[in-house]
């Protein structure tokens, strides 16, 4: 009696069990179906890529990259200043797009002091919070080296921001650069978050995440970026890696080349020369 | 089957059903259409971001115009500086032109020629509190240093404020003789030092040491035998009033 009981729960089990498996199995491929439907459009990529985005400059031909030569950096701080005439950035000394870090080794120490354009010291110095300058306090010092260190964002081969970004607003274009869609921007800061190197931040007053583009609105047009432009020694340098005779081709040939973080995966593409251990 | 499964069972089955439609109806509705173009961004962005005017002219638009820079600009060390590094970003010109003119070239220029620890050797730089000389008022940058071409150092005689002395006229021909070698202007020239502005007392003690043999330099030695010791201390009255200048470089 007991064991028919238990025959007929487990037949009514089983059953039951098969029809839910069955169920969520026609949902799933149901889903999948219509899935599907959305990666053919993407497989129209091809042909759609072939419609450039831009009417006068086709990204595909360009491979853009920076380099800087930190030995030669003075620590202007012009480039910073360029930067936020050319892409109308916030005025004050915590939103930078770009920035210069200075390290100092005084005699006898180990690890250098790190102090950056925004230090607050350096504000009070400089008089403004938009007009930047190193203040001269290892003046009295033993220094036994320091130096200017330029940052930026690197726009990584590997970007983990746009791998973080919930909505896709920020993307890696087909030249290289990595760019921010401001209007899909949901102003999560994830991104912010990601980005191993401090290059992105948040403008409160739009509600979106900012960082430097390249003045893709000046290299788009055969323009360099404004700091480049701007930088009086010739730290920065820009331009194609497909052009051989490119001053960041020649750069990268012409000297050993590093690049900041790259235990981090991201695959930047801003080329150091004058990296010293403490610098990270 | 339905009536064989339990209630809270199917209708957590058709939450899930109708979600699922939610989120497929709100992906193709709500998406921009140029969504997944090119990938996971909205293609329309990139012509957006590549429209912007650019700020910075560059140099090249300001000798359109500025031909008259274009002679000692070109030629100097700030052939490196943009016209905007130091003028600011373009404002118009000529309505703006007047706020394009540095006006407190001391700061300005000590932006970049500042003595740092963190400079580079290479880097043109001084000490402002002891440039151009130690404890005194500090003129404009400009006095000395044509902004446009800041390797030639000159000096406006009237703006130097040492007193000028008037050389005694029988020493007029030593005094050609001296700069014959010491650089028209005491500045020194070649392996010569110079001579301008050099403290009265030390000059007559070097002149001594060269008149008694103790530096051993016999050209000098020669000269310096035929003065007097009067002579000498005149020579250094008038040496100290010189306004120190920079040597001629070495030749090339």
């Amino acid at each position: 009696m007991e064991n028919d009981k238990r025959k007929t729960q487990r037949r009514e089990f089983l059953c039951t069990t098969g029809k839910a498996l069955a169920g969520i199995g026609v949902i799933t491929g149901g889903g999948k179906l219509l899935a599907d439907s959305g990666k053919e459009n993407v497989a129209d990529m091809a042909a759609k890529a072939a419609s450039l985005p831009t009417s006068e400059y086709d990204w595909t031909q360009h491979r853009w990259a920076y380099g800087i030569d930190a030995t030669k950096c003075i620590g202007c701080l012009r480039c910073v200043e360029a930067c936020k005439a050319e892409n109308d950035v916030i005025g004050d000394a915590n939103h930078f797009r770009t920035w210069i870090e200075r390290y100092v080794y005084l005699e006898g120490e180990d690890h250098a002091l790190v102090d950056s354009h925004a230090d607050p010291q350096n504000i009070a110095a400089s008089g403004s919070g938009s007009e930047y300058r190193f203040d001269n306090r290892y003046k009295d010092e033993k220094v036994s080296k320091a130096f200017f260190i330029p940052k930026m964002c690197n726009h990584c081969a590997r970007p983990a921001c746009v791998q973080v970004c919930p909505v896709g607003a920020t993307f890696r274009a087909e030249d290289g650069t990595v760019l921010i869609d401001h209007d899909y921007c949901i102003g999560c800061r994830y991104c912010v978050q990601a980005c191993p190197y401090g290059a992105r931040f948040f403008i409160e007053e739009e509600g979106v995440s900012d960082k430097c583009t390249w003045c893709y609105h000046r290299i788009t047009k055969g323009l360099m970026p404004a700091c480049v432009d701007v930088c009086p020694t010739g730290t920065r340098v820009f331009g194609d890696l497909n052009d051989a005779s490119s001053p960041v081709s020649e750069f990268i040939k012409n000297n050993p080349v590093q690049v900041l973080r790259p235990e981090s995966g991201n695959a930047p593409m801003c080329f150091y020369v004058g990296l010293d251990k403490d610098v990270s | 089957m339905l009536n064989n499964l339990p209630k809270h069972i199917v209708r957590l089955l058709l939450i899930l059903g109708f979600s699922l439609l939610l989120a497929l109806a709100a992906k193709t509705y709500l998406t921009d259409p140029s969504f997944y173009k090119y990938g996971h961004f909205r293609a329309d962005a990139i012509p957006e971001l590549a429209a912007g005017e650019p700020v910075y002219k560059g140099s090249s638009f300001c000798l359109e115009c500025h031909k008259e820079r274009q002679a000692d600009w070109s030629t100097g060390t700030h052939i490196a500086v943009q016209c905007e590094v130091c003028h600011g970003v373009y404002q118009g010109c000529p309505e703006n032109s007047k706020a394009m003119l540095p006006v407190d070239t001391i700061t300005l220029c000590s932006t970049c020629h500042q003595a740092m620890p963190a400079r580079p050797a290479r880097q043109p730089q001084v000490v402002l509190a002891e440039h151009p000389f130690p404890d005194e008022v500090k003129p404009p940058c400009q006095t000395c240093h044509n902004p446009h071409s800041p390797t030639v150092v000159e000096l406006l005689a009237e703006s130097d404020t040492r007193a000028k002395v008037e050389p005694p006229a029988y020493l007029l021909t030593v005094i050609a003789k001296c700069l014959k070698c010491h650089g028209d202007k005491g500045q020194g020239r070649r392996k010569n030092p110079p001579i301008a502005g050099f403290e009265s007392a030390v000059f007559i003690e070097k002149m001594n040491q060269f008149k008694s043999g103790a530096i051993g330099s016999k050209t000098m030695q020669r000269y310096a035998k035929t003065l007097t010791d009067e002579d000498i201390a005149e020579l250094a009255r008038y040496y100290e009033g010189f306004p120190a200048t920079l040597p001629d470089p070495p030749p090339e």
